[in-house]
């Protein structure tokens, strides 16, 4: 299997274990991602909120670039994902935009004809290789272990992965498939803050003390995520949460990249359990 | 929703001052170097809005550069004078 791959630019930095153990577990699964040329920032929700071709002129040429290597362009990152999507469809539906985004692609020499599809990775893994060969590669199933699936807002609407909006199970099956147990998440596509976190921390500090408070309520022992983003927030500052709500928080929060890349026997080094802020290790260690 | 926030920061009368100053400080690294470099953003949005109560986000960045996760150099892209015109002329005939 062989796809376009956008990283995106929190997978450089905040998100790198992210980058990492997605690169390991695409190697142990076959999955050959080809990085885009020169790729730019999807703009995230800023560019949206200064203007909408702009935006959209933005995610076109990654489009492009991916239209070199394939018609199917993996993320990882759920906002990306979320762009790229959205682009895809506004192109396709509203003449005018396209037109418009097709006189600013012009201004460097592209030009682009739709084709490409975007997916997020754990669609890829999940519908592309599919859960019988991840089972077959499994040499330390998960078992025991309580993980509270957190999907965001992002790949579950207004653009999201082939799954039911409110309550997808995309992930819990794949959870499930690796030997972990998934367990009831009733705020599972509820938000972190996002970016809420820099701007109207109060506000991003309480939604992320619901979602550790309900994770701990129904005895999970980590959150697994999809986003760069709601690791962050959840991962570097839990202790924010507890200092401002008194509570004592010590959830791990995890890529499900990395529990596979645990389940499969990958190195811990390079799946980047190292890096968590709260550390992952005290659940992992004894699948290692 | 999009276009009422745009309208707000174009007519500079949004209630947050954060949240704008968080979309033009995104909008000057992306569009200086193609992409967005995080550790930048996190001081810009910081300096610009509320340089004393950036002291309490010191523990998370330190948490975060020590877990390599937070570089301290952003990449640009090669073709960074294309991208440009693609964002000039967007803007030029985005509209809303």
């Amino acid at each position: 299997m062989r796809y376009a791959y956008y990283p995106g630019c929190s997978l450089e930095a905040t998100g790198r274990p992210y980058e990492e153990s997605v690169a390991a577990v695409a190697k142990a699964l076959g999955i050959e991602l080809v990085e885009l040329e020169d790729w730019n920032c999807c703009g995230a929700t800023a560019y949206m909120s200064i203007n909408e071709v702009l935006s959209f002129s933005l995610s076109a040429r990654n489009l492009c670039q991916a239209k070199k290597i394939g018609d199917t362009l993996v993320t990882a990152c759920s906002a990306c994902y979320t762009n790229l999507r959205k682009t895809e469809a506004y192109l396709a539906d509203f003449p005018e935009i396209k037109g418009k985004v097709d006189t600013a692609l012009a201004e460097a020499g592209l030009r682009y004809d739709g084709g490409v599809t975007t997916k997020h990775f754990l669609q890829t893994v999940v519908q592309d290789v599919g859960l019988d060969r991840i089972k077959s590669l499994v040499k330390h199933p998960l078992t025991g272990l309580r993980v509270a699936p957190y999907y965001g807002c992002q790949i579950a609407r207004p653009y999201g992965i082939e799954d039911d909006a409110d309550n997808p199970t995309m992930m819990d099956k794949l959870l499930t498939a690796i030997g972990a147990t998934p367990t009831y998440y009733p705020l599972k596509t509820m938000c972190c803050g996002g970016s809420l976190m820099g701007i109207r921390k109060e506000v991003a500090l309480r939604l992320c003390r619901n979602l550790l408070l309900c994770a701990q309520q129904y005895d999970a022992q980590c959150i697994v995520v999809t986003c760069p983003l709601c690791q962050m927030n959840l991962d570097a500052f839990q202790s924010s949460v507890n200092k401002t709500y008194g509570t004592n928080f010590n959830l791990p929060i995890l890529y499900f990249t990395q529990l596979m890349g645990v389940s499969f026997g990958l190195d811990s080094k390079g799946l980047g359990l190292n890096d968590c802020i709260v550390p992952a290790t005290g659940v992992t260690a004894k699948y290692a | 929703m999009y276009m009422l926030k745009r309208m707000a920061i174009r007519e500079n009368r949004q209630r947050s001052k954060n949240a704008a100053a968080l979309s033009r400080a995104f909008f000057e690294i992306v569009n200086k170097k193609g992409r967005n470099h995080e550790t930048s953003l996190m001081a810009k949005v910081v300096l610009g809005t509320n340089p004393l109560g950036g002291i309490s986000l010191a523990p998370v960045g330190i948490g975060l550069f020590t877990h390599h996760r937070l570089p301290m150099f952003g990449k640009s892209i090669r073709d960074i004078k294309g991208l440009q015109k693609i964002v000039a002329k967007a803007k030029e005939i985005g509209g809303e």
